[in-house]
């Protein structure tokens, strides 16, 4: 990757308080980068920490939630910067899509107001003319007779169609990043196919990053270009998204890929991972992901693995590395 | 005669104005025992109201549903009828399908009720959980010490105690982790032969439903637009809205294509377009397909379709 980063996350730890008074850690040491216009995807099981590390870059952490590491967003560093230029950034440079745009979207609220009031208050332009960009918006994401729709209210769509109007609200201010969050999750395939394409296109026409955060690796091989792999609070494995989904390197990631519907011969099968993951309070020693395992070895039981290099952009966390191809 | 026999189903709810909005409008569908068969199609194309019409939660407006032999009364106040405890349902939420106050042993051992009144032995708690994969000693645990693909699997155990013969299961696996998918769907398929029960699978996931399923159904706006087994209808859909729903599916293959969308929404059930109801949205529509609508049709051994096209193609290659 040649030029600046326009987000690169260094050893990031966040840490809760938790009940006892003791502090937990859904994400440990993550370090990540997304690139202009570059779509990076970021997988795991719930409670992998994906989420959390998304919503550290507006600064959305639970009650109690600390930081440490440096988010650099366009070469300033979010955790130290004086906070009104902060929230400048985060309301203006990083917006966010959620998974489900029926609670995403204010029921009681026109599509008009919902997307002029955003404009006004970070933009500060008048009325007729966030009404016009507003328009404009909802053109940028094929909401048809955009004009008419401004005066009608989320229930009085599909769900495809609000999640694109909750896309289009991301993108009043004109952000250079776009956190999705399961953007097509709650979506039919059909609709998700379309979000898809849409999500693409913004990229390629304003130059928008995107960090998605999804568990299908469908969607994660449609759209990305970088894919990253959390496990229990870190990355496991990071690599192109080819590499990482055509030959996992790391044996989660391979689980995560047995576990889709895949063909052997014949046969359809599906090979659930064995166990589920493990508590944030409660990690096993070594390697977290060892008790699943099964490759682990008593190594595996001792430390922790740090992710390493392995290949030309890619890294993983493992020390055993049991699915490197020998070259022959 | 089927283990669970639908003929000629409608079901249909009061709409806006006095309007009545046919969710199900006419439906045919056999599950033996032993047999997996998957319902699939886009939200609101009637699914869930079939898959509620067949174990009597809603009470159908036309047509039969028969299950071992016996008319379905739909549920009321009263106890059900004996001999219809036979038949349950998995809920696709497994956070709001379980009561949160009450422990995991007697969710389960309510369940046990319907075969003790039938004059059955219940399945044991402990069997009932090892069945489905987990500790007998959970019994004593609450819900929500479980995550959702436990929490899932203790749903199923419920079902399980009554003995079922047949169940009815409504996207069980939607609000789970890919892993623990895989893991439910694969106990689901297993308890399915050991048991030699009945499965209707409800899901949007086309992947998963050819993978399990022997046998898949696709819904369209409350009709069944094809049926057939499994692998072929992957392979070679005859529909063109099966077609446009398995190419809609991205490949977690690595090679980044974006998979083909199928434009438009699917149309409101309280009008439905004339003719084939997939006209507005199919690529292939021909003039007739606007006026008169294509009945399901046998093209292959074991595989129909309702559609003009797919009905001249089969005749061309006959």
């Amino acid at each position: 990757m040649t030029g600046a980063p326009l987000v690169s996350i260094e050893n990031l730890t966040i840490s809760l308080p938790a009940r006892d008074g003791s502090r937990l850690f859904p994400v440990r040491d993550v370090s990540l980068s997304i690139a202009p216009g570059e779509i990076l995807g970021l997988a795991g099981e719930s409670g992998s920490g994906k989420t959390i590390t998304a919503l550290s870059l507006l600064g959305l952490l639970p009650p109690g939630g600390r930081m440490s590491g440096h988010i650099h967003f366009d070469g300033k560093d979010l955790l130290t910067l004086p906070p009104r230029e902060i929230s400048a950034i985060r309301g203006r440079d990083i917006a966010m899509v959620f998974q489900d745009p029926m609670t995403a979207l204010h029921p009681m609220l026109s599509i008009e107001k919902q997307m002029t009031e955003h404009l006004r208050h970070h933009r500060g332009v008048d009325a007729a003319a966030a009404r016009a960009r507003a328009i404009e918006l909802l053109d940028l994401v094929r909401i048809p007779n955009a004009a008419q729709a401004l005066k009608r209210f989320p229930h009085q769509f599909s769900g495809g169609m609000r999640q694109r109007i909750a896309i289009a609200i991301a993108l009043c201010c004109g952000p250079r990043l776009l956190i999705a969050d399961e953007p097509t999750t709650a979506l039919d395939v059909t609709v998700q196919a379309g979000i898809l394409r849409l999500l693409q296109q913004l990229r390629s026409e304003l130059g928008l990053s995107v960090l998605l955060i999804t568990h299908d690796m469908g969607v994660m091989s449609a759209l990305t270009d970088r894919v990253a792999v959390m496990y229990a609070g870190r990355v496991v494995e990071e690599g192109g998204r080819q590499a990482v989904l055509q030959t996992p390197r790391h044996p989660y990631t391979h689980g995560l890929l047995q576990a889709l519907p895949h063909e052997r011969g014949d046969d359809m099968l599906l090979t659930p991972l064995q166990g589920s993951p493990p508590a944030i309070g409660a990690l096993p020693p070594g390697c977290p992901f060892n008790p699943r395992c099964a490759w682990a070895e008593g190594r595996c039981r001792e430390a922790e693995p740090v992710l390493r290099a392995v290949e030309a952009q890619r890294s993983i966390a493992c020390v055993v590395d049991p699915l490197v191809k020998v070259p022959a | 005669m089927s283990l669970l026999e639908i003929r000629n189903l409608e079901v249909t709810y009061a709409g806006h104005a006095g309007t009545r909005v046919r969710a199900v409008a006419g439906v045919d569908l056999d599950v033996e025992a032993g047999q997996i068969v998957a319902l699939v199609g886009e939200s609101g194309c009637g699914k869930s109201s079939l898959g509620k019409a067949a174990v009597g939660l809603v009470a159908p407006s036309a047509g039969t549903i028969r299950f071992a032999g016996e008319p379905l009364q739909p549920l009321r106040r009263a106890a059900r009828p004996r001999s219809q405890r036979k038949l349950q349902m998995v809920f696709q939420d497994p956070f709001s399908s379980l009561n949160p106050r009450r422990r995991v042993g007697d969710l389960i051992a309510e369940g046990g009720q319907v075969a003790t009144e039938a004059g059955e032995t219940p399945m044991s708690v402990g069997e009932c959980l090892e069945r489905v994969g987990l500790s007998a000693s959970f019994a004593d645990r609450y819900p929500h010490q479980f995550s959702g693909g436990q929490r899932q699997r203790i749903a199923i155990a419920r079902a399980l105690a009554a003995r079922p013969r047949c169940i009815v299961a409504d996207e069980p696996i939607s609000a789970l982790d890919a892993s623990a998918q895989a893991a439910v769907a694969n106990l689901l398929v297993n308890l399915v032969r050991e048991l030699d029960m009945g499965l209707l699978f409800i899901s949007h996931d086309l992947a998963i439903v050819r993978t399990i399923a022997d046998l898949t159904t696709v819904m369209y706006l409350g009709k069944i637009v094809e049926t057939g087994p499994s692998a072929a209808l992957w392979r070679d859909p005859l529909h063109p809205y099966a077609r446009s729903l398995i190419a809609a599916i991205p490949r977690p293959d690595g090679a980044g294509g974006l998979p083909a969308d199928l434009p438009g929404d699917v149309p409101d059930p309280a009008r439905p377009p004339s003719g084939c109801r997939f006209h507005p949205r199919c690529p292939s529509a021909l003039p007739q397909c606007r006026t008169s609508e294509p009945q399901r049709e046998m093209l292959q051994p074991g595989r129909t379709a309702a559609c003009f096209v797919a009905a001249a193609a089969a005749t061309a290659t006959a």
